[in-house]
């Protein structure tokens, strides 16, 4: 009996001593995972941002390395993220307890309003003051950075985020290859058309696209919308404006063009199974004629292509006419409202907008935010035809938002209805309608 | 789906198994000990169960009459997003997916795994040991490493169409993940690979159990094949098809890991389903109680489907 | 009468099957040996056979790390629920505890009910005690979920062990715990390794939980997660996605081989004793 007692003992202990060490260990590598919070000296920053593409990643890496040598004592923990991935997470990481010091946002309800009305990020209105921010960019350009304090009202109030990039959408086009077809860059939006249909006709569909991750199809339908309706009027739809609406025969008929331009075989075959990174590959590689995008892409592509890459606006009715676009400053950067260092967090931001961060984006190839003045770019490039596009655009009428940010649910609603509209599963009419749903339902009173 | 949802076992005893077949109750105490000594074993494993996973379900149960958008406070919203669910097509269009998901999760493979059992259930299969752990393999892998491999495979440049392009099928080679007619059953046959080994391994277990006597009579009595399939095969596997049935349907109902990584509920719509739209719903598009109320309704089938298919399938008298 | 017919047909079927469950995974590995980088489209087979990429892809994807959380979660959660469930396996199955078949049967609520709808409430609570991005909002509610399959496993091993041996320790003056550690549990050796072996199966495939709860940075995704985000990254370097893909499989494909004669056969016992 004695020795029942002690062999219990022995197995209870046994059961104790196993159970304390998993503790421990779990309690280390807990603490391990967690960020190093020093106090005064050294900071750390925790920066989160979706520069998934090639050309973004590589200036935000440069960013930061120029950053923390002119910082000493700074160190910056960067971790990043593709853009589907990014809409899941990024409200969760900024409510949560280990929340980054500095995350990238996205404009409207969606994730910005959200954000604001949960109180996760800092105002930026006295940092904007402190850097002049103010003086760099006009009302309208910071206006999708802002929504009211409460959150509710979009594209006015207070400043929230400050954005490094700035995006026009428009057609890139492989040089060699629209020669071949013995045609130069168009000067209307027939001559586009007849490009394409000559590219199809020699067997080769002119777009290079992948649309499985569902958004590179609606950068076409945004174009094209562009191009039949008023940029005023789709203006004061994506920031949610009264008596607004997408459901018009001019949206319709942009909705209709693309439909044709998918039946007429003009995507890439099987474009909506095949990635929108797998697609940027191929063209960077020399494959495809025209891809409809933003200046995030051209850094892959300048890289592959280099000097056989160009870029132009899709051209309007009537030569000389106005040439309308899909454009805005790039994502939001914003300051968590939980960070231990805003300071250091505004200073990271501020370095993003200064004239020597512009020339990092722009050597990399891509569209900086800051207005640039002398821009040192081949005039050859790309770049400097997205470089002029901007100038052009970005302070006109004729410069629209992006569509999907009117409200929590236009990204899934927007882009799967693209993708059927382009997979002939949903008529111009139907898919119209149901993105003015997914609008008037949230948009009631 | 995680690889292995439940590898083996019903939801629910059924009376007359498990519980009643058992010596006297006094075996498990000494003279003296209290009988709420048991409940002290029980204390950690509840408290963690309680904590862990009834409070939580709980917990949805309650945020389902709420609308809340995870950040700010919630405000009552009573039965609307059940209603939401019954009415928004998005959503029944996802639970129609789960539900054709059953055919190539459930169905096929047991289908097969029947069509096995019949033809070996009287012989001994060499190897079978051999044959048991390749099968069951499929189970083994983790469900992310099975949806990328397989969206390579779909994929429009991919070996599958090669193979097919190369004899001389290239009309109905495509991007099988995007096209919208064909997605839902290219994803629902990733499940039936992943299934197809449990069902067989289980069933084959199970047809060997059956006595050779009953077969050797029925061949006396001039029984052709199918009709001692019917007759003896078929009744002798009925708790093994319950488990089986009860285990894939519930891991096509769930099915999360495959889709979300190999086609993100598209192209369109075309292959969403519940748990996608929860995920979606709770974390993305600032829905929570409509996350909640979706995964109730969901929890409600999937518990109906379970009772009903053991009750119809199981057989008690076993 | 067995007929040729029946056995030509029984053995195609499985060498058919067997040929199925296997090309997929053989035709990623020899992917995985093209060289990194390389744009591929569709498959073909490697010049040579090394194992550059996998080394690549190890370092360039943090596999190591990824592993490591996922070993520690797996640990921490088989050892965890496995002493929980002998607990609560032994009370329910060999003890005259009240309320047992009740108990019972709200521990199987866990088996049946989709993980989806504990999954919401969960992440938000733990987001508000601050364990989201931690091991613990990984390791408790697995430990949890486990429970449900673990308890029915030892209870039903419980159930069916011998009377007289129980009995005849009591007579001697045993207690309770001496009666399960000294006599049960020796017994149960191989259902508790068939047990430790499901649920480190169930927890390190885990992906749903880890998508939710620590997705924000690579300090504790484990390896399904990390090998999804590898592929966000780097989905157009197929050699690498296969490398990586290989990486995450290979350990429980290893524990699965070793053990997969006892495995299965303590599975199939188990499917048919519940």
């Amino acid at each position: 009996m004695d020795h029942d007692k002690r062999s219990e003992r022995r197995g209870v202990r046994w059961l104790l001593v196993v159970a304390a060490a998993l503790v421990a260990l779990v309690a280390a590598t807990s603490a391990q995972g967690k960020s190093t919070k020093a106090s005064a000296d050294p900071v750390t920053l925790k920066v989160f941002d979706a520069n998934n593409d090639p050309g973004p990643n590589a200036e935000q890496i440069e960013l930061i390395k120029r950053f923390e040598a002119a910082n000493p004592g700074v160190t910056i923990k960067r971790t990043s993220v593709p853009f589907n991935n990014f809409l899941n997470t990024v409200k969760l990481n900024l409510s949560s307890s280990d929340a980054p010091d500095v995350s990238d946002g996205n404009q409207g309800p969606q994730i910005d309003g959200a954000l604001v009305k949960g109180k996760l990020i800092t105002p930026l209105t006295d940092y904007a003051k402190k850097f002049g921010w103010n003086k760099l960019w006009t009302p309208t350009t910071l206006a999708p950075n802002t929504f009211s304090a409460d959150g509710t009202q979009f594209g006015t109030g207070t400043l929230w985020g400050v954005s490094s990039r700035a995006e026009i959408v428009g057609v890139y086009y492989n040089k060699t290859k629209l020669k071949a077809l013995g045609m130069g860059v168009p000067k209307t939006f027939a001559d586009f058309e007849k490009i394409l249909a000559a590219s199809k006709a020699k067997g080769q569909p002119p777009f290079m696209i992948g649309n499985l991750d569902k958004y590179p199809g609606g950068h076409y339908m945004m174009t094209l919308a562009d191009h039949y309706s008023s940029p005023a009027a789709l203006r004061n739809w994506v920031f949610g404006r009264k008596g607004a609406t997408f459901d018009t025969p001019a949206v319709r008929k942009a909705a209709a063009k693309l439909q044709q331009w998918a039946k007429a075989g003009y995507f890439e075959n099987s474009f909506n199974s095949v990635k929108d990174s797998d697609a940027q590959a191929r063209f960077a590689k020399g494959e495809g004629l025209f891809v409809i995008s933003g200046p995030w892409v051209n850094g892959g592509f300048a890289t592959g292509l280099k000097d056989n890459v160009g870029f132009f606006l899709l051209p309007p009715e009537v030569a000389g006419g106005p040439t309308k676009a899909t454009g805005s400053v790039s994502l939001p950067i914003h300051i968590s409202s939980k960070s231990k260092n805003p300071e250091m967090a505004a200073k990271f931001l501020n370095y993003l907008t200064t004239a020597e961060a512009a020339n990092i984006i722009l050597q990399k190839g891509d569209l900086p935010a800051r207005p640039l003045t002398n821009p040192k770019v081949d005039p050859k490039s790309s770049i400097a035809s997205i470089v002029a596009a901007w100038r052009k655009t970005s302070q006109s009428p004729n410069l629209v938002p992006y569509m999907d940010w009117p409200t929590p649910t236009m990204f899934d609603t927007l882009m799967g209805g693209v993708q059927s509209l382009m997979a002939g599963q949903k008529s111009p009419e139907d898919f119209t309608k149901s993105v003015q749903d997914d609008w008037a339902k949230y948009h009631k009173g | 789906m995680t690889a292995v949802s439940e590898p083996t076992q019903p939801p629910r005893p059924v009376t007359g198994r498990g519980g009643r077949v058992r010596r006297s109750a006094r075996a498990g105490r000494a003279p003296g000990s209290p009988r709420w000594v048991g409940l002290l074993y029980l204390a950690p494993g509840v408290i963690a169960y309680v904590l862990f996973v009834l409070a939580p379900l709980g917990n949805n149960l309650w945020l389902s009459f709420f609308n809340w958008d995870g950040i700010t406070t919630s405000t009552w919203a009573g039965l609307d997003n059940y209603s939401t669910v019954f009415h928004d097509s998005q959503i029944r269009g996802a639970f129609y997916h789960s539900l054709v998901l059953i055919f190539f999760y459930s169905v096929l493979p047991v289908i097969l795994g029947l069509l096995l059992a019949a033809t070996m259930s009287h012989m001994r299969v060499r190897g079978l040991a051999t044959f048991r752990a390749i099968l069951f393999l499929p189970q083994v892998i983790s469900t992310v490493v099975v949806a990328i491999t397989f969206q390579w495979l779909y994929a429009d440049t991919g070996p599958l169409n090669q193979m097919l392009r190369a004899v001389g099928l290239g009309s109905v080679a495509r991007g099988w993940l995007g096209d919208f007619d064909y997605a839902l059953p290219a994803v629902g046959l990733i499940g039936t690979w992943i299934s197809t080994g449990l069902c067989m391994v289980l069933l084959m277990a199970g047809v060997q159990r059956i006595p050779i006597t009953l077969y050797e009579a029925a061949r006396v009595d001039g029984c052709g094949a199918i009709r001692e399939f019917f007759a003896i095969t078929l009744p002798g596997l009925r708790n093994e098809l319950a488990v089986v049935l009860t285990i894939t349907i519930i891991a096509a109902l769930r099915s999360f890991d495959i889709i979300y990584v190999a086609s993100l509920g598209g192209p369109g719509d075309q292959t969403l389903v519940p748990s996608l739209v929860i995920y979606r719903d709770a974390f993305r598009n600032n829905a929570v109680g409509l996350a909640s109320a979706i995964a109730i309704v969901l929890t409600v089938i999937i518990l109906a489907v379970a009772f009903i298919v053991t009750r119809l399938v199981e057989d008690r008298a076993k | 009468m067995t007929g040729r017919l029946d056995k030509a047909m029984t053995y195609s079927i499985l060498v058919l099957f067997s040929v199925i469950a296997l090309v997929p995974m053989a035709l990623i590995i020899l992917e995985a040996m093209h060289p990194a980088g390389e744009l591929q489209s569709g498959f073909s087979f490697p010049s040579s056979i090394n194992f550059d990429t996998f080394r690549q892809a190890w370092n360039v994807g943090h596999f190591g790390d990824y592993l490591l959380s996922s070993l520690i979660v797996a640990v921490s959660v088989v050892a965890g629920a496995t002493v929980l469930s002998v607990l609560s396996g032994y009370a329910l199955g060999a003890m005259d505890t009240p309320f047992r078949d009740a108990i019972f049967y709200i521990f199987l609520i866990g088996l049946v009910v989709p993980f989806e709808a504990m999954i919401v409430p969960l992440y938000y609570n733990f987001r508000d005690l601050g364990l989201t991005e931690t091991y613990w909002a990984l390791i408790l509610p697995q430990l949890g979920l486990s429970l449900s399959f673990g308890t029915f496993w030892m209870r039903a091993f419980f159930l069916s062990a011998p009377t007289e041996l129980m009995e005849a320790a009591r007579l001697d003056g045993a207690s309770s715990l001496t009666v399960l550690w000294r006599v049960l549990v020796p017994l149960a050796k191989p259902a508790i390794t068939t047990m430790m072996v499901l649920l480190f199966l169930f927890t390190w495939n885990d992906f749903l939980l880890a998508l939710v709860m620590v997705d924000s940075s690579d300090s504790h995704r484990t390896a399904p997660l990390g090998l999804s985000n590898f592929q966000g990254r780097y989905s157009t370097d197929i050699p690498s996605l296969a490398a990586g893909a290989v990486i995450v499989a290979l350990p429980v494909v290893i524990v699965y081989l070793f053990l997969q004669r006892q495995f299965i056969r303590g599975m199939l016992s188990g499917a048919l004793k519940g």
